[in-house]
């Protein structure tokens, strides 16, 4: 199989996934009044588990030019709207490859 | 009976609808057509196709896992991986469709299997707000018509843009995904018990992908702030 194959079946597979999460919701999920709190803390953690692993390697163990400019990042996300950041994320880790970090 | 109203009178109720729906999701759209640039932007740069790229858009509509699957894109496809992560960053849709689902009884079932394919972070909560026990479809409609559109849309003129670009690392562009990642996580600081997450979940990626390699940090990081959260909470329902 070509890899634009390969791409198109995991896509669609995804949007096949992504469409059961919503509808399982409403199919099995709304039955039950109330979840097991373990459960409900569980759930709510996962997208702050999910974004931090993805992050944690690039930010501490690809390169200087990276984790400082991943430590400008942070300041930014503290103190800027969501698109300022993004510049001064994409600004600050091209200066420090550029200076050979 | 009650819905033979004169026609005037619903004809009234649905452009109410479609203007309400419109004034409160304009904000969100005009907010999102970066992030929607910015993937397709992404995409091409991953080395997807165009078709993809757009497909992607149309059949998750789901912004934070379909950047989490690219972060995770190279060939060959860790299909497992990149399966479960979305997953993962798309179980809170399980709680959207359930609580979107109270609402719409109402409604016909191709419309009900509709709409709640398209049910994601901003639409919930205009729905929790002005939804009640009987969500309007056409409020719904007004609502999520235009953000579906506009997301699908710009990653195809984000791809564009994108393959302009001849090197996007160069320019930063894989690390503004990383900024944007920041950026959301931030946004959840303030969660009782977020920083044990945070800290169980980058103590076992970052591990992990010094020793065994990606795409596997993924996996166990995100094991590890989830068992965290599971561990620590409280039994009357409030997270430690």
């Amino acid at each position: 199989m070509s890899a634009d194959t390969v791409n198109t079946a995991l896509i669609v597979l995804l949007g096949v996934v992504t469409y059961g999460l919503r509808v399982g919701g409403y199919l099995v999920l709304a039955r039950f009044s109330r979840l097991n709190p373990r459960v409900e803390a569980a759930l709510d953690a996962v997208p702050v588990a999910v974004i931090t692993a993805l992050v944690a390697p690039v930010a501490l163990v690809t390169g200087a030019a990276e984790s400082i400019a991943a430590a400008v990042t942070v300041v930014a996300a503290l103190k800027l709207p969501i698109l300022p950041t993004l510049a001064v994320a994409a600004v600050a880790v091209t200066v420090l490859r550029a200076a050979g970090l | 009976m009650q819905d033979r109203i004169a026609s005037t009178e619903s004809g009234r109720a649905w452009r109410q609808d479609v203007t309400q729906g419109l004034l409160d999701i304009w904000p969100i759209v005009v907010a999102t057509i970066p992030f929607g640039m910015v993937f397709g932007t992404v995409a091409s740069a991953q080395g997807l196709s165009f078709t993809d790229s757009v497909l992607m858009s149309a059949l998750m509509f789901a912004g934070l896992a379909q950047f989490t699957a690219l972060e995770l894109w190279v060939h060959p496809l860790p299909f497992v991986a990149i399966v479960l992560s979305v997953l993962a960053v798309n179980l809170r849709l399980v709680l959207y469709g359930a609580a979107m689902g109270r609402r719409i009884g109402h409604w016909s079932a191709p419309a009900r299997y509709t709409g709640i394919s398209v049910i994601t972070d901003p639409t919930i909560a205009l729905v929790e707000l002005r939804g009640g026990q009987r969500l309007s479809g056409v409020y719904y409609a007004a609502v999520a018509l235009p953000i579906y559109v506009n997301w699908v849309v710009m990653t195809g003129i984000g791809y564009f843009v994108g393959s302009l670009i001849d090197d996007p690392q160069a320019i930063g562009l894989d690390f503004v995904v990383f900024a944007y990642f920041v950026h959301v996580l931030l946004a959840f600081r303030g969660r009782p018990g977020a920083i044990w997450v945070i800290l169980a979940s980058a103590a076992a990626s970052v591990v992990t992908y010094a020793t065994v390699g990606s795409p596997w940090h993924f996996a166990s990081g995100a094991a590890a702030g989830i068992a965290i959260a599971a561990a620590t909470a409280k039994p009357d329902g409030a997270t430690a």
